[in-house]
């Protein structure tokens, strides 16, 4: 292990607890990776060091005083650029806002704060949420940690490179067309796009506003369902949100025993990789030697999804900039 | 190709957006092959699919008739390049001919 930020979020909370590291000393490890490899990967750009050290001073200070901390106190987390900040630069990648401090913080912000989370910064992404590399930047292309001369995926690149490269411990990215899913897939992350209405969009520069959610991208199972639950709820600054109950970390050790999974029969039609699915194939056979049921269904109409989306989301986003 | 030359200079200028002479052929590729993804909707037989506003199930949302916090003004105002009381000052849109001046 080369920095405290390898470790999970809940393996962090864990050894915080017992008085084994701070919040202090977790942020400034952030910051350190951040300080030698954001040059060549490109995934930060506004960091806050300052702030993000002050608050982890309070977290700290509150830890001392006995007093009851969020879920998710001191661990460091990489915020999409897409999300406004109250007093922090926001620009959606886009040269257009490349002066712009938002004068609030977006629900999702907020409610990260509340968890006692430290936000070290705001990431790269495809321009205005627009791409699926990102290559399509205003600010130059993030680079995958894994293998420099290869894309992040776009378009929560930014978020999903700062999180596989142990920049910082937790990321939060936005998925309309697969921005979170993709850059997740591409960096060996774990991540959710959320079911719409899952978590607040106030303060989401939008895109598609009937398709755009903000979720979690995480190095494992653990931490994507602890940060979920910690950005989920309804709010009334956002009238599509659901006000259903969101607690997903108490199932975790269940398990998938009886647990009925549908698999897709036109996912593996024409154009998939064979490798891919193989792969696919194989986590599927997985899941059913450790207790699930699988059965193939059809859906006729994901023949016409993609053209679908390229009618909504350009036509939304037409409207909302 | 589905989209012109001239369409692409027209939907340009509707965007505000400047653009070189030798950008517009690759434009037309790619308005072309959006409309191309319209095309294949519009092939489908929609007669028995209710109008969808909405995929989950949420109808109008109201909230008391009361006043609560808000931003202030000049907090809102602080990145306006341009402000008149409390107005944001913006370049005219609306009424503009091809030659950048309002009718």
């Amino acid at each position: 292990m080369e920095s405290l930020t390898d470790l999970t979020a809940h393996e962090l909370t864990d050894l915080m607890g017992k008085g084994e590291t701070s919040a202090e000393e977790v942020t400034r490890a952030a910051l350190d990776v951040v300080d030698r490899t954001n040059g060549e990967l490109n995934s930060f750009l506004t960091v806050c060091p300052d702030q993000a050290i002050a608050d982890a001073r309070e977290v700290d200070a509150a830890r001392a005083r006995g007093q009851q901390l969020g879920p998710l106190a001191g661990v460091p987390v990489a915020v999409k650029d897409v999300l406004v900040t109250k007093g922090i630069r926001t620009t959606a990648g886009s040269q257009i806002l490349d002066n712009f401090v938002p004068p609030y913080d977006a629900t999702v912000v907020r409610k990260l704060r509340d968890a006692g989370a430290i936000i070290i910064g705001k990431t790269n992404m495809d321009e205005f949420a627009m791409g699926s590399s990102n290559e399509n930047s205003s600010y130059g292309p993030v680079r995958n940690p894994w293998d420099l001369t290869r894309v992040a995926g776009g378009s929560s690149g930014g978020s999903a490179a700062a999180v596989a490269g142990g920049q910082a411990v937790l990321g939060i990215g936005t998925d309309t067309g697969g921005s979170i899913r993709l850059p997740a897939s591409f960096c060996g992350l774990v991540a959710i796009k959320p079911t719409y209405g899952r978590v607040s969009r106030y303060g989401l520069i939008a895109y598609a506003s009937s398709l755009d959610q903000v979720g979690p991208m995480t190095r494992d199972v653990r931490d994507a369902a602890l940060l979920l639950e910690a950005i989920s709820g309804h709010d009334p600054a956002d009238t599509t949100s659901l006000d259903t109950p969101a607690e997903f970390s108490s199932g975790l050790s269940a398990g998938v025993r009886g647990l009925r999974l549908g698999v897709v029969r036109e996912l593996f039609g024409e154009g998939i990789d064979p490798a891919v699915a193989a792969r696919t194939r194989s986590a599927i056979d997985q899941l059913v030697s450790l207790g699930a049921e699988v059965q193939e269904c059809s859906l006729p109409s994901f023949e016409y999804a993609l053209a679908a989306y390229y009618v909504i989301a350009p036509c939304e986003a037409s409207s909302n900039l | 190709m589905a989209v012109s030359r001239d369409e692409v200079i027209y939907i340009a200028e509707l965007a505000r957006i400047a653009l070189p002479d030798d950008e517009i052929p690759f434009l037309q590729e790619e308005l072309s092959s959006i409309l191309a993804e319209v095309q294949k909707m519009q092939q489908l037989d929609t007669d028995n699919v209710i109008p969808t506003s909405h995929v989950i199930p949420r109808s109008n949302v109201f909230r008391e008739d009361v006043v609560t916090d808000g931003l202030a003004a000049d907090a809102v105002l602080q990145m306006a390049p341009q402000h008149e009381r409390s107005f944001s000052r913006v370049p005219s849109i609306l009424g503009m001919g091809n030659d950048g001046i309002a009718d």
